[in-house]
C-alpha cells in the first residue's frame, strides 16, 4: 500500500534534522531568556535518545555471539541505529565543555563534604573527559566494525571474536558511562546495580525502538506484515524477557535502598517521589511493567505484530520517561520552564538523530527495505 | 526402519551423531536394567554412604550440644552453615536454568542434558534445605517462620528475608520435584516397557502412571512440561534474590549493596554450570555415551560457564567499585579487608579459581576437551564454595565498632557438616544413576527426528 521510498526517506531525513537544529535553537534562546539553564534538559534529552543507538548497538553484539532469526529481521534497523553513534559522540561533546554547569562535584561545597571529597580523585574533570572520551571511541569503534559494510547481518567468526570481546568492553562502558554522567548527578548517591538498569533501559530501547521502526517501513507495496509470526512469537519473547527482567533488577534496587533506610540513598528516591512525581512513578510501573507483561503472557497475543508494536510503541515511550525521571530530579525543583526546555530539547536532538537515521538506513533502488521484506526480497 | 538405518552415521550433523533411535534406548534404558558397573557402584554407593552417616553424627551431635560445637561466635554469628546453604542452593539453580530456561528458549541441545542436571537441583536443594533449619539453634521450632493461625496471634515478621526465603525455597523444591518427575514420566514409560522382571515391571509401571504414549498424552504432557518450565524460571530467580537479601537488606558494609540479588542469581547459575559440566564430563566417561553427550555438549556447557563467569565478574567489579566510590570509610574498610584482610585468602581464592582459571575457555580446544573442562568445572565449584564464604565472613569479623571484632575459625563439627552434605548428595547422585534414566530418552530422540529430516532435506537439494 505505501512503498517508504528512498526520496521520500531523503526528505523525512532533512525534514527531522532542520526540525530538530531549529528545536535546539529554540530550546537555546528559551533558556537564554528566561535566565533559565539548557543544560539540564539537553542531558536528560541526550541521554533518551542515545539508549537507543547504544541499546541497537548491544542488539548487534548479541546477534553476532547467540545468533536468531530475529537479528535478520531487526538487524538492518539495529545497524542503522548503530551508524549513528558517531553524532552521539558530537552531541555528548557539549556535556564534557558545560559539565561544570552540570555536576555538583565541580563546586567546592559539594567537595568539601568528606564523602564526596573521598573519591575527588574519580569526579576528577579531566578524568571525567578522557573516561567519556573513551566510551565514546569504544561505542563508535563497535559501531564501525560491527554495523558499516555488508557484514552487519551475516555471522562470521571474525566478527563473533569481536564481538565477544566488544560485549566485555561494551556491557563496561555503558556501565560507567551511567555512573559518569548520570548517577554523579547526585554524589552522595552510590548504586552498584545503577550501570545495570541502564545497560537494560538502553537495550530495551534499541529493541522496542527496532520492531517500532520496522513495523512502519517494513511493510511492502502489498502491505504484508512487516514480522512472520515465528518471528514475532520471539521478539514478543524477547520483549517480555526484557521488561521482566528489567522490572526485577528497578524493584531490587529499590528493595535493598528501603530496606537499609541509609539517608543518601534513600534521598535519591525522596526526590523522585512526590511533586509532580508520584503519577510518573505510577505511569512506569503500569505502563512499563504490567501492561506488557499482562499482554503478552498470552500466545495469541505474542503471536500477532500489531500487538507487539504497540506494546514496543509504550514501551519506548517510557523508557524516555524513566529516563527523564531518573535525571532531572538530580537538578532539584526548577519550575515550569523546564517543561519547554525539556521539550524543545527531547524534539531538538530528536530530530537531528532521526534525521540521520532515516538517513543511513540501506536502500536497494528506489525502496527502503527492512525486516521481513529484506528476507523475502534476499 | 531399515531406511533409518541406512542413514550414514558420519554425516555431519548440529548436535547429534546420527543414530537408531533404538540405540538411544537400548543406552540410556538398560543401565537401570542391567548396571554395567556393580562393583565400582557398590563402592561408591558405600563410600559416600560413610560421609552420609558422618552427617547424621554431626547432626545429631549439633541437636544434642547446641551450635555452641561450631565456630561461630560474637561477632561473626554467620559462618560456614550460611557460606554451605548459599553454596548450595546457587549449584541447585543451575538443573533448572538448563532445563526450564533453554526449554523456553527452544535450545535442543538441552536434552541430553537435562535429565541429570535436574537431579542435580533436587539433590542440592536437599542438601541446602538442611542448613537453615539446623542453624536454627533450636530447629525444632522451626514451624515459627511459617504463618500458621496460633491463639497467641503471633505472625512471623512478613518483612523479613527469612520468611521469604522460607516460602521461596519450599515452593522451589516442590516445583523442581514436580517438574523433574513430569519430565521422567515417558522414559519410566519406557523402561517399564524393556524391564523382564516382574518387580522392576511393577516398579516402573507405577511411577510411569499409565503411560501409553497417546497423541492426547503428549499434548497435555507437553503443556504441563512448559507450564512447570514457565513457573521454575522465576522461581530460581527469587529463590537466589531471596538469599541475597538475606544479607543485603541489613546495614552491614559489604552486604548493603544493591547490585546483590541479580548478581547471586548469576553466581548461582555460574556455580551450578561448573558442577553439570563435571557430571556430565563423568557421566559420559563413565558410560560411554559419547555418541549422546558430544563435544558439542561440552562446547555449548563451556561457553555458557565462561558467559555466566564473565556476568559473575561483573558482580565483583561493580561491589567493589561502588564499595569504594560510595566514600563510605566502613564500606572501603570492608573492600580493603577483602584484599588484604585476614580472609583474603578466601577473596583471592574465589577470583583466581572463578575468574582466572575460567579464561581457558576462550579457546575452542580447552572447550572440547573434557579433562580440562572438568578440571574448570572443579575450580569454579571451589571458587564460589570461597565467595561464600569470603561474603559471609569478611563482613561479620570487623563490624562498624572496632572494640566488637573478632575472628572466625570454622571446628572439625563444620567441616563435618560441608563434607557431609557433599557425601549425602553423592549418595543421592548414585542412586539416581543406578535406578533411574539419567539422560532423557525421548528428548534426545527427539533431536535425532529433527536433524535425521534436516539430513534428508540437505541430500534432497
Amino acid at each position: 500500500m505505501r512503498a517508504f521510498g528512498r526520496r521520500r526517506a531523503g526528505n523525512a531525513a532533512l525534514a527531522a534534522a532542520v526540525l530538530g537544529a531549529g528545536a535546539l535553537v529554540v530550546a537555546v534562546a528559551i533558556a537564554a531568556l528566561a535566565g533559565a539553564d539548557v543544560m539540564a534538559p539537553y542531558l536528560v534529552a541526550l541521554l533518551c535518545w542515545a539508549t537507543i543507538p547504544i541499546g541497537a548497538l548491544g542488539m548487534l553484539i548479541t546477534y553476532q555471539l547467540i545468533g536468531g532469526a530475529w537479528g535478520l529481521v531487526l538487524g538492518d534497523v539495529a545497524a542503522a541505529a548503530s551508524r549513528t553513534l558517531p553524532l552521539i559522540a558530537l552531541l555528548v561533546l557539549p556535556i564534557f565543555i558545560f559539565q561544570a554547569d552540570l555536576y555538583p562535584w565541580h563546586r567546592p561545597e559539594v567537595m568539601a563534604e568528606a564523602r564526596v571529597a573521598a573519591k575527588a580523585g574519580y569526579l576528577d574533570a579531566t578524568f571525567f573527559t578522557i573516561r567519556g572520551v573513551g566510551y565514546l571511541i569504544v561505542w563508535v569503534g563497535l559501531g564501525v566494525l560491527l554495523a558499516w559494510g555488508e557484514g552487519a547481518l551475516v555471522r562470521r567468526p571474525r566478527l563473533r571474536a569481536i564481538a565477544a570481546i566488544g560485549a566485555i568492553l561494551y556491557v563496561l562502558s555503558v556501565t560507567f558511562a551511567a555512573v559518569d554522567w548520570a548517577m554523579s548527578l547526585e554524589p552522595k548517591f552510590a548504586s552498584s546495580a545503577y550501570g545495570w538498569i541502564f545497560l537494560t533501559d538502553a537495550l530495551i530501547a534499541g529493541l522496542a525502538f527496532s520492531i517500532c521502526a520496522v513495523a512502519l517501513l517494513g511493510r511492502d507495496a502489498e502491505g504484508r506484515n512487516p514480522f512472520g509470526e515465528g518471528e514475532t512469537r520471539v521478539l514478543s519473547g524477547a520483549l517480555l524477557g526484557c521488561i521482566l527482567f528489567w522490572t526485577y533488577i528497578v524493584f531490587m534496587q529499590y528493595l535493598v535502598i528501603w530496606s537499609g533506610d541509609l539517608p543518601d540513598s534513600v534521598a535519591w528516591y525522596q526526590a523522585r517521589v512526590g511533586g509532580g512525581w508520584t503519577p510518573v512513578v505510577w505511569a512506569i510501573g503500569l505502563l512499563h511493567a504490567a501492561l506488557p507483561f499482562l499482554v503478552l503472557l498470552s500466545p495469541r497475543a505474542r503471536a500477532n505484530w500489531r500487538i507487539l508494536t504497540a506494546l514496543a510503541a509504550v514501551v519506548l515511550a517510557m523508557r524516555f520517561v524513566h529516563i527523564v525521571w531518573l535525571v532531572l530530579p538530580a537538578f532539584g525543583e526548577q519550575g515550569w520552564i523546564q517543561v519547554p526546555l525539556a521539550v524543545c530539547a527531547l524534539i531538538g536532538i530528536g530530530g537531528l538523530w532521526l534525521g540521520l537515521f532515516l538517513w543511513t538506513l540501506p536502500a536497494s533502488r528506489d525502496r527502503v527495505m527492512v525486516g521481513a521484506e529484506r528476507l523475502r526480497h534476499g | 526402519m531399515a531406511d533409518e538405518r541406512s542413514v550414514n552415521p558420519q554425516a555431519p550433523t548440529e548436535t547429534l551423531p546420527l543414530q537408531p533411535y533404538g540405540s538411544v534406548s537400548d543406552q540410556i534404558a538398560m543401565i537401570p536394567l542391567h548396571y554395567p558397573l556393580r562393583r565400582r557402584w557398590l563402592i561408591g554407593l558405600a563410600a559416600s554412604a560413610l560421609f552420609t552417616l558422618l552427617l547424621v553424627v554431626a547432626i545429631g551431635y549439633l541437636f544434642y550440644a547446641g551450635v555452641g560445637i561450631w565456630g561461630i561466635n560474637s561477632p561473626v554469628f554467620w559462618g560456614l552453615a550460611i557460606a554451605n546453604y548459599v553454596w548450595w542452593i546457587g549449584l541447585g539453580n543451575a538443573g533448572t536454568l538448563i532445563s526450564a530456561l533453554l526449554l523456553l528458549l527452544s535450545q535442543q541441545w538441552r536434552n541430553s542434558l537435562n535429565r541429570f542436571a535436574e537431579a542435580m537441583t533436587l539433590f542440592a536443594v536437599f542438601c541446602a534445605a538442611m542448613f537453615p533449619i539446623i542453624h536454627l539453634g533450636r530447629p525444632w521450632f522451626f514451624y515459627w517462620l511459617l504463618p500458621y493461625p496460633n491463639v497467641m496471634a503471633l505472625w512471623p515478621q512478613f518483612r523479613s528475608p527469612l520468611v521469604w526465603d522460607v516460602f521461596a525455597n519450599v515452593i522451589y523444591l516442590l516445583v523442581s520435584i514436580i517438574f523433574f518427575y513430569i519430565g521422567l514420566i515417558p522414559d519410566l514409560a519406557t523402561v517399564r516397557d524393556k524391564a523382564r522382571g516382574r518387580l522392576g515391571q511393577v516398579f516402573f509401571g507405577v511411577l510411569s502412571l499409565g503411560w501409553r504414549g497417546s497423541a492426547a498424552h503428549w499434548q497435555r504432557w507437553r503443556r504441563t512440561y512448559r507450564i512447570c518450565a514457565a513457573l521454575a524460571v522465576p522461581l530460581v530467580v527469587s529463590v537466589h534474590s531471596g538469599v541475597a537479601m538475606l544479607f543485603s537488606v541489613g546495614q552491614l558494609a559489604g552486604w548493603q549493596t544493591t547490585i546483590f540479588p541479580p548478581y547471586f542469581v548469576m553466581g548461582a547459575m555460574f556455580s551450578g554450570f561448573g558442577v553439570v559440566a563435571m557430571i556430565a564430563v563423568v557421566l559420559r566417561h563413565t558410560f560411554r555415551l559419547d555418541s549422546l553427550v558430544t563435544t558439542r555438549h561440552l562446547d555449548l556447557l563451556a561457553k555458557v560457564l565462561l558467559a555466566s563467569g564473565l556476568i559473575t565478574s561483573y558482580g565483583y567489579i561493580m561491589d567493589a567499585f561502588t564499595a569504594w566510590y560510595s566514600g563510605d570509610p566502613f564500606e572501603r574498610s570492608t573492600l580493603i579487608d577483602r584484599f588484604t584482610g585476614a580472609y583474603a585468602w578466601s577473596y583471592w581464592s574465589a577470583v583466581i579459581l572463578n575468574f582466572v582459571v575460567l579464561q581457558g575457555l576462550w579457546f575452542e580446544a580447552v572447550r572440547r576437551n573434557p579433562v580440562l573442562l572438568f578440571l574448570i568445572g572443579a575450580s569454579v565449584t571451589t571458587g564460589m564454595w570461597f565467595e561464600r564464604y569470603m561474603l559471609v565472613v569478611t563482613t561479620l569479623y570487623h563490624d562498624f565498632l572496632p572494640s566488637s571484632w573478632g575472628w572466625y575459625v570454622a571446628t572439625f563439627w563444620d567441616w563435618s557438616l560441608l563434607a557431609g552434605t557433599i557425601g549425602l548428595f553423592f549418595f543421592l547422585f548414585f542412586l539416581f544413576v543406578r535406578f533411574l534414566p539419567m539422560i532423557s530418552m525421548f528428548e534426545v530422540k527427539e533431536v535425532l527426528r529433527e536433524e535425521r529430516v534436516e539430513a534428508r532435506n540437505a541430500r534432497s537439494q
